[in-house]
């Protein structure tokens, strides 16, 4: 169920009916456990079944290990984490495994059906974290949060785990920021005016900008961009990289939105990660979810930089190299992922040599710099192949004597525009011009309802869905 | 369209004969005839396609307020009348012109300006064609998806819309390989009383930009072959 769709705004208008009839208050987390429940299987019922496993064994482990039902409470955390990565491995990197180990032969022709469940990468995480910080207790107590009764912790995870907003695309949520919100919510405390924010700006840059992206960066396709010139290659490598801000970031804010409007507040995903001036920067603003959960669950319990600079290094790469993965089941998301952390791990040692201030020219040149390379390696998440990467690079630097393709590149700009003046807005927000800006922000969000009614691209899925 | 008065191209780019057929069946008055080109049988219906088409409330503000279409939405228009003006100056001193800026096929596979680099894109085009092409038909698929053309012609004749197939000309090294051979057989097998307008005769000279699109010249010489052949296939 696409939130760009009739079907999604209905479910959400009578849950919320149904969630805040006071008589019915009790019942709110069932109400929402049923509609997301709907929302998955909008689509293909049959996934709900792995919901509901990976539910169930995060339900179970969780339980044991905050009620103290075992002494052996690092076995069951083990094996709780185990089985969501082992969900994970199976539905979603079992083809590439086959295809790198196997080769072609039967299983592996097995193992490539194998279909991908929507949201997988983001449900299995949030298990992981539900069962690492029950067995931390490093942000709050257990006895404080796992109730005594299994039926009621089980309604809790259950709706920790589905909640729909951030079901399919995240944000990724940990479970010490969620489960202490689990409370009865009343119409009143609606934040109404966060939540329209929220909710406009979120359908603007999804349905405005990134649906109106996709119909020109498609010519990001093997072999047809090398008959197109240099110019328009360039603007499309630009415009994809608005494209890909404006789906997930415009994704982030209607979940956090929805999410608001039943009373849970979800952290926010992105940060004008375009503004960056160095790549740990951009990851701080970029996909806010992901990046921190990594950074909490697997760079910080590898040692992260308190084992010497040669293990700081190596730590790096992996989360990256990971991190990467975790993004689609090929390799050229993996090195997608090795090329941040390698360009983390530079940034890293030039800047431990180098302290110098920096002045304004040079700050704006380093956030082209990294706003340019971030853009090259999106072209690994259009062009599965490295291959491709490499001619459409290729392709830039000899198609220069092709005419520029002005339709192509007018409409890019055009549609990029509202992505450049966002991020220009942020940066300038305490001068004088932004000040002024910030006065008509209401004439701002009235023009991008107007644009979400009469200039919507054709619906295309959240580029992360397949992740 | 000028060329073929009367006739409303649905064939809209990247979407298959089934969206074609989506947008007939939501028409209140049926088309006399229908002609279904059977070259990419095998491409699925668009459900959000579907979806925008049949959608009470966007079909009618589309069609009784011109600002909800593509070409009139207000960024679309700024950018026709402002970014397009003002990026054409820019780019005015530094676009060459170019001759002959599509690359034609010529028997042998010769291009007409001998460059390496044009000869070496439109090659790999037709090699993955040939490829597509010359793979075992999955017939469980295209069973299906005939399956689903009967039960959507099998509605339209019982309309009164009289169905004919044809067959779009392609590189002259397709047209001999597996998808070609098996889908004119089996368009033949299943619908044996419906017209079927082949491919022209003189196929050998057809040219393509890519093995499977007709370049602008070749377009005009197909339009006049099936503006005959559909008149007679209309007149049996």
């Amino acid at each position: 169920m696409l939130f760009n769709s009739f079907s999604f705004i209905g479910l959400v208008l009578v849950t919320m009916l149904v969630y805040y009839i006071p008589r019915l208050s009790k019942y709110q987390v069932h109400t929402l456990i049923i509609s997301s429940l709907i929302f998955y299987s909008w689509n293909n019922i049959s996934l709900v079944t792995l919901l509901l496993i990976s539910a169930g064994i995060n339900i179970l482990t969780s339980y044991v290990i905050g009620t103290r039902k075992t002494n052996n409470l690092k076995l069951i955390a083990w094996i709780g984490v185990s089985s969501n990565l082992l969900l994970l491995a199976f539905f979603k990197y079992a083809g590439l495994i086959s295809l790198t180990i196997l080769k072609d032969n039967s299983i592996s022709d097995f193992l490539i059906t194998i279909p991908l469940p929507i949201g997988i990468s983001f449900f299995t995480f949030q298990g992981i974290s539900l069962v690492v910080d029950v067995y931390k207790e490093n942000h709050f107590r257990n006895d404080t949060i796992i109730p005594k009764s299994l039926k009621e912790h089980a309604k809790n995870i259950l709706f920790f785990i589905s909640f729909f907003p951030q079901l399919v695309a995240g944000p990724i949520v940990k479970a010490h920021d969620f489960l202490p919100q689990i409370s009865i919510k009343t119409f009143n405390e609606i934040n109404w005016e966060k939540c329209f924010r929220e909710i406009v700006l979120g359908y603007f840059l999804k349905i405005v900008v990134a649906d109106n992206l996709k119909d020109f960066t498609f010519w990001i396709a093997y072999p047809y961009f090398q008959g197109q010139d240099s110019y328009s290659l360039l603007t499309m490598l630009f415009g994809f990289s608005c494209q890909i801000y404006a789906d997930f970031a415009g994704y982030s804010l209607i979940a956090l939105g929805i999410a608001r409007l039943f009373g849970y507040n979800l952290n926010d995903n992105f940060k004008f990660p375009y503004i960056s001036t160095s790549f740990k920067e951009f990851w701080k603003r970029w996909h806010i979810s992901l990046s921190s959960f990594l950074q909490e669950y697997l760079y910080i319990p590898l040692g992260g930089n308190r084992k010497g600079e040669a293990r700081t290094y190596i730590n790096l790469m992996i989360t990256m190299a990971l991190g990467g993965l975790w993004h689609g089941a090929a390799w050229s998301f993996a090195i997608w992922g090795i090329f941040h952390g390698l360009a983390l791990a530079i940034e890293r040692f030039f800047t431990k040599k180098s302290q110098t201030k920096i002045i304004p020219f040079v700050k704006f040149l380093k956030i082209l710099f990294v706003f340019l390379m971030v853009s090259v390696a999106w072209l690994l998440f259009k062009l599965p192949e490295f291959g491709h990467v490499i001619e459409y690079l290729k392709s830039i630097a000899q198609n220069f004597n092709k005419n520029a393709n002005i339709i192509l590149i007018s409409n890019i700009l055009i549609y990029s525009t509202p992505v450049a003046l966002h991020h220009l807005y942020y940066l300038y927000i305490t001068n004088f011009e932004g000040r002024i800006i910030k006065r008509f922000k209401f004439a701002l969000y009235g023009v991008m309802l107007f644009l979400i009614i009469t200039n919507s691209g054709i619906p295309g899925s959240f580029i992360y869905f397949q992740f | 369209m000028d060329s073929l008065p009367n006739f409303y191209n649905l064939s809209l780019n990247g979407q298959s004969l089934f969206d074609g057929l989506t947008i007939v069946k939501t028409k209140e008055n049926a088309p006399k005839n229908v002609f279904i080109e059977i070259n990419v049988i095998d491409r699925g219906e668009d459900s959000n396609f579907r979806e925008i088409i049949s959608s009470p409330i966007l079909n009618t503000l589309k069609r009784n307020l011109h600002i909800f279409r593509t070409d009139k939405q207000p960024l679309a228009y700024v950018g026709s009348k402002f970014v397009a003006p003002f990026v054409n100056v820019c780019f005015k001193n530094i676009i060459y012109k170019v001759n002959n800026k599509i690359e034609y096929e010529f028997p042998g596979n010769r291009l007409d300006n001998g460059k390496k680099s044009r000869t070496t894109i439109f090659d790999k085009m037709l090699s993955i064609q040939i490829d597509r092409y010359s793979l075992d038909v999955d017939t469980s698929i295209m069973n299906k998806q005939f399956t689903i053309l009967k039960n959507q012609v099998e509605f339209l004749e019982s309309k009164g819309v009289k169905v004919i197939f044809f067959e779009m000309p392609v590189n002259n090294q397709l047209i001999h390989l597996n998808k070609a051979i098996y889908l004119r057989a089996k368009v033949r097998n299943d619908f044996p009383n419906n017209i079927f307008i082949g491919i022209p005769s003189n196929i050998e000279t057809y040219k393509t930009s890519d093995g499977v699109h007709l370049t602008n010249n070749e377009s005009n010489i197909y339009t006049s072959f099936f503006k005959k052949a559909a008149i007679t296939a209309t007149n049996k």
